[in-house]
Protein backbone atom coordinates (compact mmCIF):
# COMPACT_ATOMS: atom_id res chain seq x y z
CA UNK A 1 0.00 0.00 0.00
CA UNK A 2 1.41 3.05 -1.00
CA UNK A 3 1.92 5.97 1.54
CA UNK A 4 1.34 8.80 -0.01
CA UNK A 5 0.11 10.55 -3.71
CA UNK A 6 3.35 10.38 -5.35
CA UNK A 7 4.37 7.04 -3.99
CA UNK A 8 0.75 5.60 -5.08
CA UNK A 9 0.98 7.70 -8.80
CA UNK A 10 4.22 6.12 -9.21
CA UNK A 11 3.25 2.77 -8.82
CA UNK A 12 0.63 3.53 -11.39
CA UNK A 13 2.88 4.80 -13.87
CA UNK A 14 4.27 2.00 -13.33
CA UNK A 15 1.89 0.09 -14.86
CA UNK A 16 2.20 -1.44 -18.31
CA UNK A 17 -1.05 -3.12 -19.31
CA UNK A 18 -0.48 -2.90 -23.10
CA UNK A 19 3.23 -4.91 -22.56
CA UNK A 20 0.90 -7.51 -20.65
CA UNK A 21 -1.78 -7.52 -23.66
CA UNK A 22 1.10 -8.60 -25.76
CA UNK A 23 2.13 -11.15 -24.12
CA UNK A 24 -1.15 -12.53 -23.75
CA UNK A 25 -2.19 -12.18 -27.29
CA UNK A 26 1.58 -14.02 -27.47
CA UNK A 27 0.39 -16.74 -24.91
CA UNK A 28 -2.53 -17.27 -26.98
CA UNK A 29 -0.77 -17.70 -30.16
CA UNK A 30 1.64 -20.24 -28.25
CA UNK A 31 -0.99 -22.54 -27.19
CA UNK A 32 -2.52 -22.44 -30.41
CA UNK A 33 0.29 -23.94 -32.35
CA UNK A 34 1.22 -26.09 -29.96
CA UNK A 35 -2.54 -27.85 -30.27
CA UNK A 36 -1.97 -27.49 -33.64
CA UNK A 37 1.64 -29.24 -33.66
CA UNK A 38 -0.25 -31.94 -31.14
CA UNK A 39 -2.95 -32.32 -33.84
CA UNK A 40 -0.48 -33.23 -36.51
CA UNK A 41 1.37 -35.60 -34.86
CA UNK A 42 -1.27 -36.99 -33.72
CA UNK A 43 -2.80 -37.34 -36.23
CA UNK A 44 0.04 -39.09 -37.77
CA UNK A 45 0.33 -41.20 -35.05
CA UNK A 46 -3.03 -42.89 -35.75
CA UNK A 47 -2.51 -43.30 -39.29
CA UNK A 48 0.43 -45.51 -39.03
CA UNK A 49 -0.59 -46.99 -35.69
CA UNK A 50 -3.96 -48.17 -37.56
CA UNK A 51 -1.65 -50.67 -39.38
CA UNK A 52 -1.01 -53.94 -37.75
CA UNK A 53 2.52 -54.88 -37.30
CA UNK A 54 5.01 -53.97 -34.09
CA UNK A 55 6.50 -50.84 -36.18
CA UNK A 56 3.12 -48.90 -36.86
CA UNK A 57 2.15 -49.77 -32.89
CA UNK A 58 5.89 -48.45 -31.98
CA UNK A 59 4.86 -45.51 -34.10
CA UNK A 60 1.97 -44.48 -32.34
CA UNK A 61 3.44 -45.89 -29.16
CA UNK A 62 6.22 -42.65 -29.40
CA UNK A 63 4.48 -39.75 -30.80
CA UNK A 64 1.19 -40.54 -28.80
CA UNK A 65 2.09 -39.12 -25.84
CA UNK A 66 3.88 -35.89 -27.30
CA UNK A 67 1.02 -35.08 -29.12
CA UNK A 68 -1.06 -35.00 -26.37
CA UNK A 69 1.41 -32.97 -24.50
CA UNK A 70 1.40 -30.40 -26.56
CA UNK A 71 -2.07 -29.94 -27.30
CA UNK A 72 -2.44 -29.51 -23.79
CA UNK A 73 -0.20 -26.41 -23.14
CA UNK A 74 -2.87 -24.56 -24.87
CA UNK A 75 -5.14 -24.78 -22.39
CA UNK A 76 -2.88 -23.23 -19.80
CA UNK A 77 -1.64 -20.64 -21.94
CA UNK A 78 -5.10 -19.54 -22.87
CA UNK A 79 -5.89 -19.01 -19.12
CA UNK A 80 -2.58 -17.35 -18.49
CA UNK A 81 -3.56 -15.49 -21.47
CA UNK A 82 -6.73 -14.55 -19.30
CA UNK A 83 -5.24 -13.70 -16.51
CA UNK A 84 -2.35 -11.34 -18.14
CA UNK A 85 -5.46 -9.67 -19.78
CA UNK A 86 -7.43 -9.38 -16.45
CA UNK A 87 -4.32 -7.39 -15.08
CA UNK A 88 -3.85 -5.41 -17.71
CA UNK A 89 -7.54 -4.02 -17.48
CA UNK A 90 -6.93 -3.42 -13.81
CA UNK A 91 -4.14 -1.53 -14.97
CA UNK A 92 -5.83 0.65 -17.47
CA UNK A 93 -8.34 1.11 -14.48
CA UNK A 94 -5.64 2.48 -12.51
CA UNK A 95 -4.61 5.00 -15.07
CA UNK A 96 -7.97 6.35 -14.85
CA UNK A 97 -8.67 6.60 -11.23
CA UNK A 98 -5.45 8.46 -11.34
CA UNK A 99 -6.72 10.87 -14.05
CA UNK A 100 -9.77 10.96 -12.19
CA UNK A 101 -7.79 11.81 -8.93
CA UNK A 102 -5.44 14.06 -10.62
CA UNK A 103 -7.82 16.52 -11.94
CA UNK A 104 -9.79 16.27 -9.15
CA UNK A 105 -6.64 17.89 -7.04
CA UNK A 106 -5.82 20.04 -9.87
CA UNK A 107 -9.14 21.86 -9.68
CA UNK A 108 -8.79 22.30 -6.21
CA UNK A 109 -5.17 23.42 -6.36
CA UNK A 110 -7.04 26.05 -9.59
CA UNK A 111 -9.31 27.52 -7.08
CA UNK A 112 -7.89 30.35 -5.11
CA UNK A 113 -10.54 29.73 -2.23
CA UNK A 114 -9.46 26.24 -2.01
CA UNK A 115 -7.87 25.87 1.74
CA UNK A 116 -4.58 23.89 2.32
CA UNK A 117 -7.13 21.72 4.88
CA UNK A 118 -9.10 20.95 1.96
CA UNK A 119 -6.84 20.09 -0.55
CA UNK A 120 -4.95 17.92 2.48
CA UNK A 121 -8.55 16.33 2.66
CA UNK A 122 -8.58 16.09 -0.47
CA UNK A 123 -5.43 14.49 -1.72
CA UNK A 124 -5.76 11.92 1.46
CA UNK A 125 -9.33 10.52 -0.35
CA UNK A 126 -7.25 10.55 -3.32
CA UNK A 127 -4.56 8.33 -1.92
CA UNK A 128 -7.12 6.08 -0.55
CA UNK A 129 -8.80 5.41 -4.31
CA UNK A 130 -5.18 4.86 -5.63
CA UNK A 131 -4.53 2.37 -3.06
CA UNK A 132 -7.78 0.69 -3.93
CA UNK A 133 -6.68 0.71 -7.63
CA UNK A 134 -3.47 -0.39 -6.71
CA UNK A 135 -5.14 -3.35 -4.79
CA UNK A 136 -7.47 -4.82 -7.43
CA UNK A 137 -3.89 -4.81 -9.88
CA UNK A 138 -2.17 -6.72 -7.30
CA UNK A 139 -5.07 -8.85 -7.24
CA UNK A 140 -5.09 -9.67 -10.63
CA UNK A 141 -1.59 -10.03 -10.26
CA UNK A 142 -2.00 -12.90 -7.46
CA UNK A 143 -4.07 -14.36 -10.17
CA UNK A 144 -1.38 -14.85 -12.77
CA UNK A 145 -0.29 -18.43 -11.50
CA UNK A 146 0.42 -20.94 -14.78
CA UNK A 147 0.82 -24.42 -13.98
CA UNK A 148 4.30 -25.79 -14.51
CA UNK A 149 3.94 -27.41 -17.68
CA UNK A 150 5.39 -31.07 -16.53
CA UNK A 151 7.99 -33.00 -18.09
CA UNK A 152 7.45 -33.48 -22.27
CA UNK A 153 7.26 -37.18 -22.56
CA UNK A 154 9.79 -37.84 -24.94
CA UNK A 155 12.24 -40.64 -25.69
CA UNK A 156 15.29 -38.56 -27.08
CA UNK A 157 17.49 -38.07 -24.00
CA UNK A 158 18.41 -34.27 -24.47
CA UNK A 159 17.22 -31.13 -23.19
CA UNK A 160 16.12 -28.65 -25.80
CA UNK A 161 18.56 -29.92 -28.19
CA UNK A 162 19.14 -32.93 -30.56
CA UNK A 163 22.31 -35.32 -30.12
CA UNK A 164 23.69 -35.61 -33.08
CA UNK A 165 24.46 -39.42 -34.10
CA UNK A 166 22.01 -40.11 -31.13
CA UNK A 167 21.37 -43.03 -29.16
CA UNK A 168 19.12 -45.48 -29.71
CA UNK A 169 15.78 -45.19 -28.18
CA UNK A 170 15.14 -47.26 -25.73
CA UNK A 171 11.87 -48.16 -26.75
CA UNK A 172 9.72 -47.45 -29.33
CA UNK A 173 10.18 -46.50 -32.89
CA UNK A 174 13.85 -46.19 -33.06
CA UNK A 175 13.88 -49.80 -30.74
CA UNK A 176 12.05 -51.28 -33.34
CA UNK A 177 13.58 -50.58 -36.48
CA UNK A 178 17.24 -50.62 -34.86
CA UNK A 179 18.45 -47.28 -34.00
CA UNK A 180 17.85 -43.74 -34.30
CA UNK A 181 20.33 -40.75 -35.28
CA UNK A 182 19.26 -37.75 -34.18
CA UNK A 183 19.43 -34.35 -35.25
CA UNK A 184 19.83 -31.06 -33.77
CA UNK A 185 16.95 -29.54 -33.10
CA UNK A 186 16.52 -26.27 -35.47
CA UNK A 187 15.03 -23.78 -34.01
CA UNK A 188 13.67 -21.49 -36.45
CA UNK A 189 14.54 -17.67 -36.63
CA UNK A 190 12.33 -16.06 -33.92
CA UNK A 191 9.66 -14.20 -35.00
CA UNK A 192 9.93 -10.59 -34.12
CA UNK A 193 7.21 -9.67 -31.44
CA UNK A 194 8.16 -7.74 -29.10
CA UNK A 195 6.38 -6.31 -26.31
CA UNK A 196 6.32 -3.07 -27.91
CA UNK A 197 5.96 -0.40 -24.86
CA UNK A 198 4.74 1.43 -27.70
CA UNK A 199 1.97 3.46 -27.46
CA UNK A 200 -1.24 1.54 -27.36
CA UNK A 201 -5.06 2.28 -28.71
CA UNK A 202 -6.98 3.90 -26.13
CA UNK A 203 -10.04 3.85 -28.66
CA UNK A 204 -11.49 3.58 -32.18
CA UNK A 205 -9.04 4.60 -34.43
CA UNK A 206 -11.25 4.68 -37.24
CA UNK A 207 -14.61 5.39 -37.57
CA UNK A 208 -17.21 7.90 -36.39
CA UNK A 209 -15.55 8.08 -33.23
CA UNK A 210 -11.87 7.55 -33.70
CA UNK A 211 -9.66 9.38 -31.84
CA UNK A 212 -12.30 9.08 -28.65
CA UNK A 213 -11.13 7.14 -25.77
CA UNK A 214 -12.19 4.20 -23.81
CA UNK A 215 -13.16 4.83 -20.25
CA UNK A 216 -12.03 1.15 -18.99
CA UNK A 217 -14.26 1.52 -15.87
CA UNK A 218 -17.40 2.23 -17.91
CA UNK A 219 -16.49 0.97 -21.26
CA UNK A 220 -17.86 4.47 -22.71
CA UNK A 221 -15.89 6.70 -25.41
CA UNK A 222 -15.10 10.11 -24.39
CA UNK A 223 -13.55 12.79 -27.18
CA UNK A 224 -10.50 14.01 -24.88
CA UNK A 225 -11.23 17.34 -27.45
CA UNK A 226 -15.05 18.11 -25.78
CA UNK A 227 -15.54 15.98 -23.57
CA UNK A 228 -18.37 14.74 -24.91
CA UNK A 229 -19.18 10.86 -24.15
CA UNK A 230 -20.66 8.13 -25.86
CA UNK A 231 -22.18 4.53 -24.24
CA UNK A 232 -21.05 1.26 -26.11
CA UNK A 233 -24.56 2.13 -28.00
CA UNK A 234 -23.26 4.78 -29.74
CA UNK A 235 -25.64 7.11 -28.06
CA UNK A 236 -24.25 10.33 -26.79
CA UNK A 237 -24.51 10.62 -22.81
CA UNK A 238 -26.56 13.76 -21.68
CA UNK A 239 -23.63 16.04 -19.80
CA UNK A 240 -25.79 15.75 -16.60
CA UNK A 241 -27.34 13.59 -16.01
CA UNK A 242 -25.08 11.30 -17.90
CA UNK A 243 -28.17 9.44 -19.17
CA UNK A 244 -28.03 8.45 -23.13
CA UNK A 245 -29.86 10.24 -25.15
CA UNK A 246 -30.98 10.53 -29.23
CA UNK A 247 -34.09 11.04 -31.11
CA UNK A 248 -35.75 7.76 -29.37
CA UNK A 249 -33.98 7.89 -25.84
CA UNK A 250 -36.53 6.84 -23.04
CA UNK A 251 -35.01 9.25 -20.76
CA UNK A 252 -35.60 12.70 -22.17
CA UNK A 253 -39.59 11.90 -20.70
CA UNK A 254 -38.30 11.24 -17.48
CA UNK A 255 -36.84 14.06 -16.61
CA UNK A 256 -38.81 16.68 -14.69
CA UNK A 257 -39.13 19.39 -16.76
CA UNK A 258 -37.65 18.84 -19.35
CA UNK A 259 -38.38 18.16 -23.11
CA UNK A 260 -35.14 15.85 -24.68
CA UNK A 261 -34.13 15.67 -27.62
CA UNK A 262 -35.64 18.33 -29.16
CA UNK A 263 -33.32 20.29 -31.88
CA UNK A 264 -33.81 23.57 -31.92
CA UNK A 265 -34.79 25.23 -34.78
CA UNK A 266 -31.86 26.29 -36.92
CA UNK A 267 -29.35 24.91 -34.95
CA UNK A 268 -28.44 21.55 -36.71
CA UNK A 269 -26.69 23.17 -39.43
CA UNK A 270 -24.60 25.65 -36.87
CA UNK A 271 -21.31 25.08 -37.56
CA UNK A 272 -18.15 26.72 -36.34
CA UNK A 273 -18.82 30.18 -35.75
CA UNK A 274 -15.62 31.43 -33.52
CA UNK A 275 -12.71 32.36 -34.88
CA UNK A 276 -10.45 29.43 -35.84
CA UNK A 277 -6.91 29.38 -34.91
CA UNK A 278 -6.07 28.78 -31.32
CA UNK A 279 -8.18 25.39 -30.55
CA UNK A 280 -6.69 22.19 -29.41
CA UNK A 281 -6.39 19.53 -31.64
CA UNK A 282 -8.62 16.84 -30.13
CA UNK A 283 -6.37 14.19 -30.25
CA UNK A 284 -2.92 15.46 -32.11
CA UNK A 285 -1.97 15.89 -28.67
CA UNK A 286 -3.74 12.71 -26.66
CA UNK A 287 -2.85 9.40 -28.48
CA UNK A 288 -2.10 8.00 -31.12
CA UNK A 289 -5.49 7.10 -32.26
CA UNK A 290 -6.39 10.29 -33.13
CA UNK A 291 -8.88 10.86 -35.22
CA UNK A 292 -8.44 13.64 -38.12
CA UNK A 293 -9.05 16.17 -35.55
CA UNK A 294 -9.14 19.70 -36.92
CA UNK A 295 -8.33 22.30 -34.71
CA UNK A 296 -10.97 25.07 -33.91
CA UNK A 297 -11.69 28.36 -32.33
CA UNK A 298 -11.65 29.02 -29.27
CA UNK A 299 -14.84 27.42 -28.99
CA UNK A 300 -15.09 23.40 -28.85
CA UNK A 301 -12.67 21.43 -30.77
CA UNK A 302 -11.44 18.07 -31.65
CA UNK A 303 -14.97 16.86 -33.29
CA UNK A 304 -14.39 14.32 -35.62
CA UNK A 305 -14.12 14.85 -39.31
CA UNK A 306 -15.90 11.96 -40.11
CA UNK A 307 -18.95 13.76 -38.07
CA UNK A 308 -21.14 12.06 -41.05
CA UNK A 309 -20.71 9.18 -39.62
CA UNK A 310 -21.22 9.86 -35.88
CA UNK A 311 -25.34 9.56 -34.66
CA UNK A 312 -27.14 12.94 -35.36
CA UNK A 313 -24.57 14.81 -35.87
CA UNK A 314 -24.81 16.68 -39.30
CA UNK A 315 -21.09 16.93 -41.15
CA UNK A 316 -21.27 20.69 -41.33
CA UNK A 317 -20.50 20.71 -37.19
CA UNK A 318 -18.37 17.87 -37.29
CA UNK A 319 -14.85 18.82 -37.40
CA UNK A 320 -15.20 22.34 -36.55
CA UNK A 321 -17.18 22.54 -33.84
CA UNK A 322 -16.24 25.80 -32.54
CA UNK A 323 -19.21 27.39 -31.41
CA UNK A 324 -18.48 30.90 -30.19
CA UNK A 325 -17.51 32.90 -27.04
CA UNK A 326 -20.84 32.04 -25.26
CA UNK A 327 -19.47 29.74 -22.73
CA UNK A 328 -22.15 27.08 -21.20
CA UNK A 329 -24.81 28.42 -23.36
CA UNK A 330 -27.59 25.66 -25.05
CA UNK A 331 -26.88 26.80 -28.25
CA UNK A 332 -23.22 25.66 -27.89
CA UNK A 333 -23.76 22.48 -26.05
CA UNK A 334 -26.44 21.78 -28.89
CA UNK A 335 -23.42 22.09 -31.35
CA UNK A 336 -22.12 19.37 -29.97
CA UNK A 337 -24.46 16.95 -30.27
CA UNK A 338 -25.73 17.75 -33.71
CA UNK A 339 -27.61 20.19 -33.00
CA UNK A 340 -29.97 18.69 -30.23
CA UNK A 341 -30.32 19.73 -26.48
CA UNK A 342 -29.14 17.09 -24.61
CA UNK A 343 -32.69 16.49 -22.62
CA UNK A 344 -31.03 18.04 -19.26
CA UNK A 345 -31.16 21.18 -20.91
CA UNK A 346 -33.79 21.03 -23.26
CA UNK A 347 -37.23 23.26 -22.65
CA UNK A 348 -37.79 26.49 -20.97
CA UNK A 349 -36.19 25.87 -17.29
CA UNK A 350 -35.51 29.00 -14.57
CA UNK A 351 -32.41 27.30 -13.63
CA UNK A 352 -31.36 26.60 -17.15
CA UNK A 353 -27.82 29.12 -17.12
CA UNK A 354 -26.86 27.39 -14.18
CA UNK A 355 -27.60 23.53 -15.85
CA UNK A 356 -25.26 24.83 -19.03
CA UNK A 357 -22.79 25.87 -16.60
CA UNK A 358 -23.17 22.54 -14.86
CA UNK A 359 -22.69 21.01 -18.36
CA UNK A 360 -19.93 22.91 -19.64
CA UNK A 361 -17.90 22.31 -16.36
CA UNK A 362 -19.01 18.45 -16.43
CA UNK A 363 -17.94 18.33 -20.02
CA UNK A 364 -14.42 20.15 -19.30
CA UNK A 365 -13.85 17.82 -16.83
CA UNK A 366 -14.42 14.96 -18.78
CA UNK A 367 -12.26 16.28 -21.35
CA UNK A 368 -9.45 16.73 -18.92
CA UNK A 369 -9.71 13.28 -17.98
CA UNK A 370 -9.33 12.09 -20.73
CA UNK A 371 -6.52 14.16 -21.48
CA UNK A 372 -4.61 13.06 -18.30
CA UNK A 373 -5.57 9.03 -18.91
CA UNK A 374 -4.42 9.35 -22.46
CA UNK A 375 -0.92 11.18 -21.18
CA UNK A 376 -0.61 8.58 -18.63
CA UNK A 377 -1.42 5.69 -21.07
CA UNK A 378 0.93 7.07 -23.80
CA UNK A 379 3.60 7.46 -20.79
CA UNK A 380 3.60 11.31 -21.45
CA UNK A 381 2.82 11.95 -17.87
CA UNK A 382 5.25 14.01 -16.21
CA UNK A 383 6.99 11.42 -13.88
CA UNK A 384 6.70 13.47 -10.94
CA UNK A 385 3.75 15.90 -10.35
CA UNK A 386 2.85 17.96 -7.94
CA UNK A 387 -0.54 19.83 -7.87
CA UNK A 388 0.00 24.03 -8.15
CA UNK A 389 -0.94 24.96 -4.94
CA UNK A 390 -3.78 27.62 -4.94
CA UNK A 391 -2.79 31.00 -6.35
CA UNK A 392 -1.91 32.85 -3.97
CA UNK A 393 1.30 31.01 -3.51
CA UNK A 394 2.31 33.33 -6.90
CA UNK A 395 1.67 36.24 -5.15
CA UNK A 396 5.39 38.06 -4.82
CA UNK A 397 6.53 34.77 -5.68
CA UNK A 398 7.29 34.51 -9.37
CA UNK A 399 8.05 31.92 -11.23
CA UNK A 400 5.01 29.60 -12.25
CA UNK A 401 3.04 31.05 -9.57
CA UNK A 402 2.82 35.12 -10.90
CA UNK A 403 2.59 33.36 -14.49
CA UNK A 404 -0.69 31.94 -13.48
CA UNK A 405 -1.82 35.06 -11.65
CA UNK A 406 -1.48 36.97 -14.90
CA UNK A 407 -3.71 34.29 -16.21
CA UNK A 408 -6.11 34.75 -13.43
CA UNK A 409 -8.65 37.80 -13.08
CA UNK A 410 -10.61 38.96 -10.01
CA UNK A 411 -10.06 39.20 -6.12
CA UNK A 412 -7.83 36.23 -4.69
CA UNK A 413 -10.09 34.66 -1.92
CA UNK A 414 -7.35 33.60 -0.49
CA UNK A 415 -4.71 35.92 1.50
CA UNK A 416 -2.81 33.61 3.22
CA UNK A 417 1.28 34.57 3.15
CA UNK A 418 2.84 33.53 0.02
CA UNK A 419 5.30 30.65 2.24
CA UNK A 420 1.46 29.03 3.36
CA UNK A 421 1.79 26.96 0.07
CA UNK A 422 5.15 26.49 -0.10
CA UNK A 423 6.51 28.18 -3.30
CA UNK A 424 8.10 31.02 -2.07
CA UNK A 425 11.68 29.14 -1.85
CA UNK A 426 12.89 29.21 1.87
CA UNK A 427 9.38 29.92 2.99
CA UNK A 428 7.92 28.17 5.74
CA UNK A 429 5.06 26.11 6.26
CA UNK A 430 3.62 23.49 3.96
CA UNK A 431 6.26 22.24 1.63
CA UNK A 432 5.54 23.05 -2.14
CA UNK A 433 3.83 20.09 -3.60
CA UNK A 434 5.40 20.78 -7.12
CA UNK A 435 9.02 19.55 -5.53
CA UNK A 436 10.04 20.99 -9.12
CA UNK A 437 9.96 24.72 -9.49
CA UNK A 438 12.22 26.52 -11.57
CA UNK A 439 12.18 22.90 -13.95
CA UNK A 440 11.04 23.36 -17.30
CA UNK A 441 8.54 20.77 -16.67
CA UNK A 442 6.81 23.39 -14.97
CA UNK A 443 5.88 25.18 -18.30
CA UNK A 444 3.93 22.30 -18.80
CA UNK A 445 2.30 21.58 -15.71
CA UNK A 446 0.82 24.92 -15.95
CA UNK A 447 -0.73 24.43 -19.59
CA UNK A 448 -1.43 20.87 -19.38
CA UNK A 449 -2.79 20.22 -15.66
CA UNK A 450 -4.11 22.99 -14.25
CA UNK A 451 -7.19 23.96 -15.94
CA UNK A 452 -5.49 26.19 -18.30
CA UNK A 453 -5.06 27.07 -21.37
CA UNK A 454 -5.76 23.54 -22.57
CA UNK A 455 -9.14 22.74 -21.28
CA UNK A 456 -10.11 26.61 -21.46
CA UNK A 457 -9.56 26.48 -25.20
CA UNK A 458 -10.98 23.43 -25.43
CA UNK A 459 -14.30 24.71 -24.74
CA UNK A 460 -13.64 28.13 -25.08
CA UNK A 461 -15.15 29.68 -22.39
CA UNK A 462 -12.54 32.08 -21.51
CA UNK B 1 -6.54 -73.36 -52.29
CA UNK B 2 -3.64 -72.06 -54.17
CA UNK B 3 -1.43 -68.72 -52.00
CA UNK B 4 -0.03 -67.80 -55.72
CA UNK B 5 -3.71 -67.12 -56.21
CA UNK B 6 -4.34 -65.09 -53.10
CA UNK B 7 -0.36 -64.34 -51.72
CA UNK B 8 -0.11 -63.27 -48.25
CA UNK B 9 -2.11 -61.41 -46.27
CA UNK B 10 -1.47 -59.01 -43.28
CA UNK B 11 -1.88 -60.79 -40.21
CA UNK B 12 -1.62 -64.53 -41.46
CA UNK B 13 2.00 -64.42 -40.48
CA UNK B 14 2.87 -61.39 -42.45
CA UNK B 15 3.37 -57.84 -41.43
CA UNK B 16 3.47 -55.65 -44.80
CA UNK B 17 5.63 -52.83 -44.52
CA UNK B 18 3.91 -50.28 -45.68
CA UNK B 19 6.62 -47.77 -47.06
CA UNK B 20 4.83 -44.56 -47.95
CA UNK B 21 2.91 -44.59 -44.83
CA UNK B 22 6.44 -43.71 -42.96
CA UNK B 23 7.32 -41.45 -45.67
CA UNK B 24 4.63 -39.34 -44.77
CA UNK B 25 5.65 -39.45 -41.46
CA UNK B 26 9.17 -38.42 -42.04
CA UNK B 27 7.85 -35.86 -44.49
CA UNK B 28 5.71 -34.55 -41.63
CA UNK B 29 8.62 -34.55 -39.06
CA UNK B 30 10.81 -32.97 -41.54
CA UNK B 31 8.53 -30.13 -41.70
CA UNK B 32 8.79 -29.93 -37.97
CA UNK B 33 5.50 -29.08 -36.60
CA UNK B 34 6.39 -28.02 -33.24
CA UNK B 35 8.46 -24.99 -34.51
CA UNK B 36 6.05 -22.64 -34.78
CA UNK B 37 4.93 -22.97 -31.18
CA UNK B 38 8.88 -23.11 -30.22
CA UNK B 39 9.52 -19.51 -31.96
CA UNK B 40 6.42 -18.57 -30.60
CA UNK B 41 7.49 -19.32 -26.79
CA UNK B 42 11.31 -18.88 -27.31
CA UNK B 43 10.03 -15.47 -28.12
CA UNK B 44 8.09 -14.92 -24.84
CA UNK B 45 10.20 -13.15 -22.50
CA UNK B 46 8.33 -11.88 -19.47
CA UNK B 47 10.41 -8.50 -18.01
CA UNK B 48 9.54 -7.32 -14.35
CA UNK B 49 9.00 -3.90 -16.10
CA UNK B 50 6.11 -4.74 -17.43
CA UNK B 51 4.16 -5.58 -14.49
CA UNK B 52 5.88 -2.18 -12.60
CA UNK B 53 6.59 -1.84 -8.99
CA UNK B 54 2.41 -2.42 -7.57
CA UNK B 55 3.00 -4.72 -4.96
CA UNK B 56 2.53 -7.91 -5.85
CA UNK B 57 4.37 -7.33 -9.53
CA UNK B 58 7.60 -9.08 -8.93
CA UNK B 59 6.32 -12.14 -7.78
CA UNK B 60 3.83 -12.28 -10.75
CA UNK B 61 6.61 -11.60 -12.97
CA UNK B 62 8.93 -14.52 -11.70
CA UNK B 63 5.93 -16.81 -12.14
CA UNK B 64 5.08 -16.29 -15.72
CA UNK B 65 9.12 -16.17 -16.65
CA UNK B 66 9.19 -19.64 -14.64
CA UNK B 67 6.61 -20.49 -16.48
CA UNK B 68 7.86 -19.62 -19.80
CA UNK B 69 11.43 -21.04 -19.34
CA UNK B 70 10.01 -24.40 -17.82
CA UNK B 71 7.88 -24.53 -21.68
CA UNK B 72 10.58 -22.91 -23.43
CA UNK B 73 13.09 -26.61 -22.37
CA UNK B 74 10.09 -28.77 -22.79
CA UNK B 75 8.80 -27.68 -26.24
CA UNK B 76 12.79 -28.02 -26.76
CA UNK B 77 12.66 -31.33 -25.57
CA UNK B 78 9.84 -31.82 -28.28
CA UNK B 79 11.91 -30.21 -30.99
CA UNK B 80 14.72 -32.83 -30.67
CA UNK B 81 11.95 -35.65 -30.35
CA UNK B 82 10.53 -34.57 -33.96
CA UNK B 83 13.90 -34.83 -35.10
CA UNK B 84 14.60 -37.88 -34.06
CA UNK B 85 11.38 -39.50 -35.44
CA UNK B 86 12.01 -37.95 -38.92
CA UNK B 87 15.16 -39.85 -39.14
CA UNK B 88 13.42 -42.62 -37.40
CA UNK B 89 11.15 -42.43 -40.02
CA UNK B 90 13.27 -42.40 -42.72
CA UNK B 91 14.95 -44.98 -41.68
CA UNK B 92 11.73 -47.38 -41.47
CA UNK B 93 10.66 -46.10 -45.05
CA UNK B 94 13.67 -47.52 -46.03
CA UNK B 95 13.41 -50.95 -44.49
CA UNK B 96 9.76 -50.95 -45.50
CA UNK B 97 11.19 -50.36 -49.14
CA UNK B 98 13.88 -52.97 -49.23
CA UNK B 99 12.35 -55.43 -47.41
CA UNK B 100 9.01 -55.74 -48.79
CA UNK B 101 9.76 -58.06 -51.13
CA UNK B 102 11.84 -60.23 -49.59
CA UNK B 103 9.01 -60.51 -46.53
CA UNK B 104 6.49 -60.99 -49.37
CA UNK B 105 8.18 -63.78 -51.20
CA UNK B 106 9.28 -65.25 -47.95
CA UNK B 107 5.80 -65.75 -46.66
CA UNK B 108 4.30 -66.87 -50.30
CA UNK B 109 6.23 -70.25 -49.64
CA UNK B 110 5.63 -70.60 -46.12
CA UNK B 111 3.16 -73.37 -45.67
CA UNK B 112 0.85 -72.03 -43.37
CA UNK B 113 -0.97 -74.58 -43.46
CA UNK B 114 -4.26 -73.47 -44.98
CA UNK B 115 -5.09 -76.07 -47.60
Amino acid sequence: MAGSFAEARTQILSLRPEQLRTKAEQLRQFGIDARLAGSQLAASAEEVGSQRGAPYAAYRERVTPTASWLRGLESPATSTAGELDGAAGAGDRARMVLARQEQVLAALAANPATRESQFAAAEAAALVALNQAIGEVTQAYAAIAPPAPGTAPVVVATAGGGTPGGAPAATGLGGALGGTAGRAGTGSALEAEQAGGSSAALGPQSGPFAGFIQDPISGNLVDPGTGREVDAGGRFLDPITGQPFGESSPFATRLEGLVGGAAPAGLAGVGAIGAGGVGVPAAGVIGPAAGPAVPAGPGVAGAPAAAGGVPFLPPAVGGAGALGPSRGSTARLAGLYGGIVPPSLAGPNPAGSQLNQVAAQNLQNKAAVAQRYAAIANGQAPAQLGFLPPPVAGVGGGGTGAARSARRSGPRAVTEPAGVWGAVPGGSGRPDRRGRAGSSADVEDEDVWTGGAAVDGVLGGR
Amino acid sequence: MGREEFGPRDGEGYAAFHARLFEKAETLMARRPEQPAKARIDGLTFEAAAFGTVPGATAAASRTAGWTEQTQTQVGRVGAEVADLEVASRTAKELATDVDGATAAVARNVDLGLD
